[in-house]
């Protein structure tokens, strides 16, 4: 985490995340969720209390707060302000309605780059509070820009790796999931629902049959998962683990799963090398 | 190297560990599952007592590492030494003692998640050769036009709904919330806005073996395959004209 960093890097996923938050903070599963029953059996950790409290009063105005707090986070104007509101807005949000939506949807991966952000100096550059001087300047020690960025790649690998394991465990489980049947089943019965069927109109071969090839994309997704532990080690094989994963969401967003590309891409821009936008320093300045 | 700046020596003893660690979050994952069979049979009993005993011993080689400088001491060594201010080194902690509970447990407590997503196995599940759908659509200069909600959350391909209708929103509307009247409604006034007064239940259907992809807009036959098919994430709510319309034509 002392390697050298890039002030731009940084300042690039701010703006690129305050765009997912605005993004998420605009949905209008919201106004749809004040009205169907939504889904049981999900928990947080906050008390029922603030969640009804939320449901009550609070949750208009913390979605307009979230959509105006991101736009200032992407504009990087009062960050060091924005930051602390807009994260503890967002995952007491999004708690309360994760309440209402079984499934594993972006937001839940969203919060802790945010909660990072808070500490960081990502307003030093590409942002209105550096043209303004409402911080101070970018520093020589670059290595303050390079460890939220490592500390994000330790998320993307977390997620991952979870994935990866939940897969396999518990290990009897696990040796049936490895068959491909599961992958079978999304790709099944979501075609109807899906990009490939949208814009092709037909399925490419009979989903009931060939199951070695759902085998194969089962234990490709699961080794794909799993290989993201490197990360943990060393940033040589970065650039293959962003073509894996954007690959492996590229596939499940043509089938019918597509939730995760967004965010995958947000999240990957902390896998790419600083000195990619440390050339782009090195113009602007001869410019 | 980054996180973890780790000697080749220190790697033989962080594999035992994570195996270790492994074995347990599988115990931990099934004790719901396994309890009973603790309190009927002395095998199980055992088996329980080994996992007792293997946990007590990754405490112990997680001590032991910590005291004579083996990985876990240098893992904590180098994160004494990060030079991130003292609120991140909080956060890190906390958030990490938190994933790993949830991943272990595989009990997701938001904002901690076990990113358990189609962890399940499907492996007794056997598909039939013609998949039923059923969806809303609309008459337009009497055509029938499907409404799919999930396409508009593809940005390049929606017809009618746009900005703000994300792939959380469509698939609330098309999966977890189709079964209710309320659902419907919401669509139906969302429509309404842009034209559209009336929607009717129609079935789309896919061979698989042929390949051919066919809609029925007929109500009774939404109302049978509703009622008689499996369909993902069951019945959808079929609304009140529709039921009267199939029985007048009865």
């Amino acid at each position: 985490m002392s390697l050298p960093g890039s002030a731009i890097q940084l300042a690039v996923f701010r703006i690129a995340l305050g765009l997912q938050v605005f993004y998420s903070s605009s949905s209008e599963l919201f106004a749809l969720l004040q009205t169907v029953d939504g889904t049981k059996g999900t928990k947080t950790i906050f008390p029922a209390a603030m969640d009804e409290w939320i449901a009550a009063m609070a949750y208009p105005y913390m979605t307009v707060a979230m959509q105006v707090l991101s736009i200032l986070l992407v504009l990087g104007l009062f960050t060091r302000f924005v930051l602390p509101v807009l994260a503890t807005l967002f995952i007491l949000a999004f708690g309360f309605w994760y309440t209402k939506f079984n499934a594993p949807i972006p937001w839940l991966y969203v919060w802790f780059p945010l909660l990072i952000l808070c500490f960081t100096r990502c307003s030093d550059r590409l942002s209105l509070d550096a043209q303004f001087g409402f911080t101070k300047e970018e520093q020589s020690k670059t290595s303050v820009y390079r460890w939220p960025i490592e500390v994000v790649t330790g998320w993307y690998a977390y997620i991952y790796v979870a994935a990866g394991l939940a897969k396999i465990l518990p290990f009897n489980k696990g040796l049936y999931w490895l068959d491909g049947a599961t992958s079978q089943k999304i790709i099944y019965d979501r075609y109807l629902d899906s990009f490939f069927h949208f814009v092709v109109g037909k399925p490419f071969f009979d989903y009931t049959q060939h199951a070695w090839v759902f085998g194969v994309l089962s234990i490709s997704s699961l080794l794909i998962e799993l290989t993201c532990i490197i990360l943990f080690f060393t940033n040589r094989y970065n650039n293959w683990i962003i073509f894996l994963i954007g690959s492996m969401h590229l596939f499940l967003y043509l089938t019918g799963v597509p939730g995760f590309m967004q965010l995958a891409l947000v999240l990957s821009l902390c896998l790419l090398s600083p000195s990619l936008f440390q050339k782009k320093s090195v113009q602007e300045t001869s410019i | 190297m980054k996180f973890l700046s780790l000697k080749k020596a220190y790697f033989r003893e962080l594999l035992i560990l994570l195996v270790i660690l492994l074995i347990e979050f599988n115990f931990a994952q099934c004790f719901d599952k396994w309890l009973p069979y603790f309190k009927a049979s002395l095998k199980w009993k055992l088996y329980f007592c080994l996992h007792g005993c293997l946990l007590i011993l990754w405490f112990y080689l997680v001590y032991r590492s910590l005291t004579q400088g083996g990985v876990v001491a240098k893992c904590w060594q180098q994160f004494k030494v990060l030079s991130i201010p003292r609120g991140a080194k909080w956060a890190l902690s906390i958030v990490f003692i938190g994933i790993v509970l949830t991943v272990g447990f595989a009990k997701s407590y938001y904002p901690f998640y076990e990113v358990g997503m189609f962890r399940w196995s499907s492996s007794k599940w056997k598909p039939n050769k013609v998949l039923y759908k059923t969806k809303y659509f609309y008459y337009d200069q009497g055509e029938p036009k499907l409404l799919d909600l999930r396409k508009a959350s593809f940005f390049l391909l929606h017809e009618h709904l746009g900005w703000g209708y994300t792939h959380e929103f469509t698939f609330s509307a098309a999966y977890h919330n189709k079964g209710q009247k309320e659902n419907f409604e919401f669509i139906q006034s969302l429509m309404k806005e842009r034209g559209i007064d009336t929607l009717w239940v129609g079935v789309q259907m896919v061979n698989y073996e042929t390949g051919e992809v066919s809609f029925n807009p007929d109500p009774c036959n939404a109302i049978t395959v509703n009622e008689t098919e499996k369909l993902h994430y069951g019945p959808i709510y079929i609304p009140e004209y529709q039921l009267i319309k199939c029985n007048d034509a009865h």
